[in-house]
């Protein structure tokens, strides 16, 4: 128990230790939900309960109507328990802080300016949350589920993923890249 | 609510896991996403690939005990796969964030991971669906293989499919160390 305090206080762990203890939270889901884990459902479910309550004509929509209908699934729990699991661990290593810009290198960059950032991650946004349902997940729930499932799908994505990422960041860094 | 009460529960738990491993990762940053698209700080593909040939080998294991069956193998159509992680990817190196990070950046205090966040993911559902038929019935045809794994696609034993995944990683890991790859 002392153990996992000490190490819940330390504000990094290594990637390689962080990535093993997911390795086995995803295995865990498995065993105990059968199911893989996953994020990006959780969202367009949401989205499918708010086009219900502002918009009930579009639930017509083949999409919402057959493939997300509204609805409370396992995804938008884990996505809760995402939010306390973090919030756990930033406040145990004293790293939990309101923050308006969360990176520093973000403000060295583009600047201080709050605005610019939410409005150049609100696209960024649209942009992930559609490539993950047209991809048919996310980093969680394709490129990890997927891949450790031996899908050739979690592979693909994190091969487009890493492709249009690092070619963004070339264009967004330029000489600096 | 489509959950069961000990679903709830496990689902609440893993989610909390998950939520530790992201934060204690880094992956809650914008300069930890990013960097790894400039080269400058591997910590995203490290965490990705120590996840992967972690969980691999205890899947195959349990499979081959028959503790465990799966039901939920990502279905491959390859364009799709690969035009989605794309826009994804675009996405990803733009705000810094992916639909997991989000709700972690949120719980380290970062409002400008839940506001835009959430907002966009919910803009970007509503356009995928209004998309549906046009654009994603078409293309999620392309390639299509259904839920199929590499080993049955290629012909190989599963077993050395992932031994052979583990064994270059492990390469990769002590090259990346060897050289002092951040």
């Amino acid at each position: 128990m002392d153990w996992i305090i000490e190490q819940m206080k330390k504000e990094r762990w290594s990637p390689y230790a962080a990535g093993a203890f997911f390795g086995l939270v995803n295995v865990l889901a498995l065993l105990l939900i059968s199911k893989p884990l996953g994020a990006s459902t959780a969202f367009a479910k949401l989205t499918s309960y708010a086009v219900k309550f502002l918009h009930p004509s579009e639930m017509n929509n083949t999409y919402f109507k057959f493939i997300l209908p509204p609805g409370i699934n396992f995804t938008v729990i884990v996505v809760v328990g995402v939010l306390i699991g973090a919030f756990i661990s930033a406040k145990m290593s004293g790293d939990f802080r309101w923050r308006m810009i969360t990176d520093e290198q973000w403000v060295q960059h583009f600047g201080p300016s709050v605005r610019k950032r939410w409005i150049i991650a609100f696209f960024g946004a649209i942009l992930i949350e559609y490539g993950a349902q047209m991809a048919g997940g996310c980093t969680s729930g394709l490129a990890i589920s997927g891949t450790m499932q031996l899908a050739p799908a979690g592979l693909i994505f994190i091969a487009g993923l890493f492709a249009a990422g690092i070619f963004t960041a070339f264009l967004i860094y330029g000489k600096k890249y | 609510m489509e959950v069961t009460f000990w679903e709830f529960i496990w689902s609440l738990l893993l989610g909390v896991l998950f939520g530790i491993a992201l934060h204690k990762s880094g992956m809650t940053k914008y300069s930890t996403i990013i960097n790894v698209f400039r080269f400058r700080d591997l910590a995203v593909l490290k965490f990705m690939l120590a996840t992967l040939i972690t969980a691999m080998p205890i899947i195959y294991i349990l499979q081959a005990l028959g503790l465990l069956t799966l039901t939920n193998i990502n279905p491959t159509y390859i364009a799709g796969n690969l035009v989605g992680g794309l826009i994804f990817g675009v996405g990803m190196a733009v705000s810094g964030y992916c639909p997991g990070t989000m709700s972690g950046g949120t719980g380290q205090g970062s409002i400008d991971y839940l506001v835009p966040g959430l907002l966009g993911f919910m803009v970007g559902a509503y356009l995928f669906a209004k998309t549906y038929t046009s654009v994603f019935t078409k293309i999620s045809q392309v390639g299509n293989l259904g839920p199929v794994t590499m080993p049955d696609l290629f012909h190989v034993n599963t077993a050395l499919f992932i031994i052979a995944f583990i064994e270059i990683t492990l390469v990769l890991f002590y090259f990346f160390e060897k050289k002092g790859i951040k």
